[in-house]
């Protein structure tokens, strides 16, 4: 009974939820479309009430931004019909502080609504951030380069800071139009910056008294390893002259194949009587690895062949000091791989 | 059969990564030998000598080898021999080879040789796994090479079964500096003991080998 009663709740508690899920979602669409048509029938009370519940369930999985900016843009175009100008306000700042590029349609919103959203605008004074989801550069030598967009023209401040806002390289203080190019050359008085976690800050500086809008962008910067090239091997360096290893080499192996040419027979045809003309073929092979012996013992003498030895010795040493230079320059040239996240939007108190 | 299947199936697994992006070359030589044959049936039956002439060609992709080769000729009685009837020597053979180390070659492939007398050919054959040593001597154009080998499978129309077939093979090799022409002396020799020990058949050859091409 009691498992019954409990296998009954779990399946409607799992039936509400799903439910409430989808009635969410469906809800806030809805909403706005019911929104739209309250403004359009010059029902503001309602429009306003139901913009504005839908704005507070839209989320980013049931509104596009695109709608929601058209979901504020009604709002505000409502409370302006409505004598709330500070709603109207608040909203078309919203608008603001998202997109840089939003206008509302003057087809469909009245030469009010159209010139109150651009004051508004004008009036909030904020920056937007385009960069490359990643970037790799060489510190100092080339640079990280952030594109900003402002609503409006105004005077900025942008800089490189770690996560607690200690200031890293300040990039850039004054004016903004229309946008702005800030690089970055990657370094922290002059250093390359090590890896860890950073933040692009622009501040807009806002009028006496008005609150600042200030958006930052994480930045992960990691070290990339440097590429450097092998050292050339020490025999490069070493003399040419004359070394054992080959000869007795070349002779271990001319005499056991002159071997093996005589007792191959023995090994493999117990039977055979062996051709006297193997004989000739093992003389063959032992002479070539004894003449190999005897040429690699009969290398030029390290006195005769030191001029030879020395242009070796010093194209090695040149290549090595060569190696050893473009090493050092590949270990000084940092190169700095950064990573940008998310931009998020701080408002700071009245100065 | 099955062993073979696993040797040629390593073969190919070790030496197709080896192989893969790499532009294949070539070789083809030409050889002609002097060969001996021999049969003992208890006591010296049979000896038998005269040239062969013979053709190898192959194609190294990376480390992979495959190659193919031919030779006949006719071997007479040697004075004394009791078997007096002269016979054609056949042979021809395939093989797929993988360099495993720079000194090193491992093949393995069917062995086809018969011995065609008026009435009869005495016909083996034998799937050899081959380990080839091969090494440059410094200062010189030249190179030596061993190889012995041993016959996994083997199989001929004689009433005697194949106790083990086995033979190896040595010799230099002339590769003047800046040619793609090469010369071999070598010299080699395979044994077949059949019927435990009462009959047995060696080949011997000593071989001069042109060839063109990579080694």
């Amino acid at each position: 009974m009691i498992r019954r009663l409990v296998t009954t709740l779990v399946v409607a508690v799992l039936a509400l939820v799903t439910r409430g899920a989808t009635v969410a979602a469906q809800s806030a669409t809805d909403l706005l479309t019911a929104g739209m048509r309250s403004y359009q029938n010059l029902d503001y009370e309602a429009a306003a009430a139901t913009l504005r519940r839908g704005l507070m369930r839209a989320t980013s999985d049931t509104f596009s931004t695109p709608e929601r900016l058209q979901a504020l843009t009604y709002l505000g175009a409502t409370e302006l019909f409505r004598g709330r100008r500070d709603s109207a306000v608040a909203a078309f700042r919203q608008i603001a502080v998202t997109d840089p590029r939003y206008r509302p349609s003057a087809i469909i919103f009245p030469p009010q609504v159209t010139s109150m959203f651009q004051e508004v605008r004008q009036g909030t004074k904020t920056v937007f951030i385009q960069v490359p989801p990643e970037t790799e550069f060489r510190a100092r030598s080339e640079h990280f380069t952030a594109r900003l967009v402002a609503s409006t023209p105004h005077d900025i401040a942008v800089a490189v800071t770690r996560e607690d806002g200690t200031v890293v390289n300040s990039l850039y203080t004054g004016p903004i139009d229309d946008s702005l190019a800030v690089t970055w050359d990657g370094t922290e008085r002059g250093d390359p910056v090590k890896s860890g976690h950073y933040l692009l800050r622009v501040t807009s500086r806002a009028a006496a008294g008005a609150r600042q809008l200030v958006r930052q962008l994480p930045l992960e910067i990691e070290r990339a390893r440097p590429d450097t090239q092998a050292w050339p091997s020490p025999g490069d360096a070493t003399s040419p002259g004359v070394r054992s290893g080959p000869a007795v080499r070349s002779l271990a192996g001319g005499l056991a194949a002159a071997v093996a040419v005589i007792v191959l027979p023995s090994i493999v045809a117990h039977d055979a009587d062996g051709i006297k003309g193997r004989f000739a073929v093992a003389a063959a092979i032992g002479g070539a690895g004894l003449a190999s012996f005897f040429a690699q013992r009969s290398a030029p003498p390290i006195d005769v062949a030191a001029g030879a030895n020395a242009a070796v010795r010093d194209a090695a040493k040149r290549r090595l000091e060569q190696v050893r230079q473009q090493n050092a320059k590949s270990l000084a040239e940092v190169r700095l791989r950064v990573r940008a996240g998310p931009a998020t939007l701080l408002e700071q108190g009245a100065q | 059969m099955k062993t073979l299947a696993r040797v040629a199936c390593a073969l190919t697994l070790v030496a197709s990564p080896l192989a893969a992006q790499q532009r294949p070359r070539g070789t083809v030589f030409a050889d002609g030998a002097i060969v001996r044959f021999g049969e003992v049936l208890g006591t010296p039956a049979g000896s038998f000598s005269g040239p062969t002439f013979g053709v190898e060609g192959g194609v190294s992709l990376g480390s992979l080898r495959l190659g193919a080769g031919y030779l006949e000729g006719r071997v007479q009685p040697s004075s004394g021999s009791s078997d007096s009837v002269a016979r054609d020597l056949v042979e021809a053979r395939a093989f797929l080879g993988v360099q495993l180390l720079p000194w090193l070659r491992l093949s393995v492939g069917p062995h086809v040789r018969a011995f065609v007398m008026d009435a009869v050919t005495e016909r083996w054959v034998l799937w050899p796994l081959r380990a080839r040593a091969q090494t440059a001597l410094a200062s010189t154009p030249l190179e030596t090479y061993v190889e012995l080998w041993r016959a996994l499978s083997a199989k001929v129309n004689l009433p005697e079964a194949v106790d083990h077939v086995q033979g190896g093979e040595a010799g230099v090799v002339l590769r003047p500096r800046g040619s793609a022409l090469w010369m071999r002396l070598g010299y080699r020799v395979d044994g077949a003991q059949l019927g435990g020990g009462s009959r047995s058949e060696s080949v011997e050859a000593v071989s001069f080998a042109v060839g063109i091409g990579s080694r």
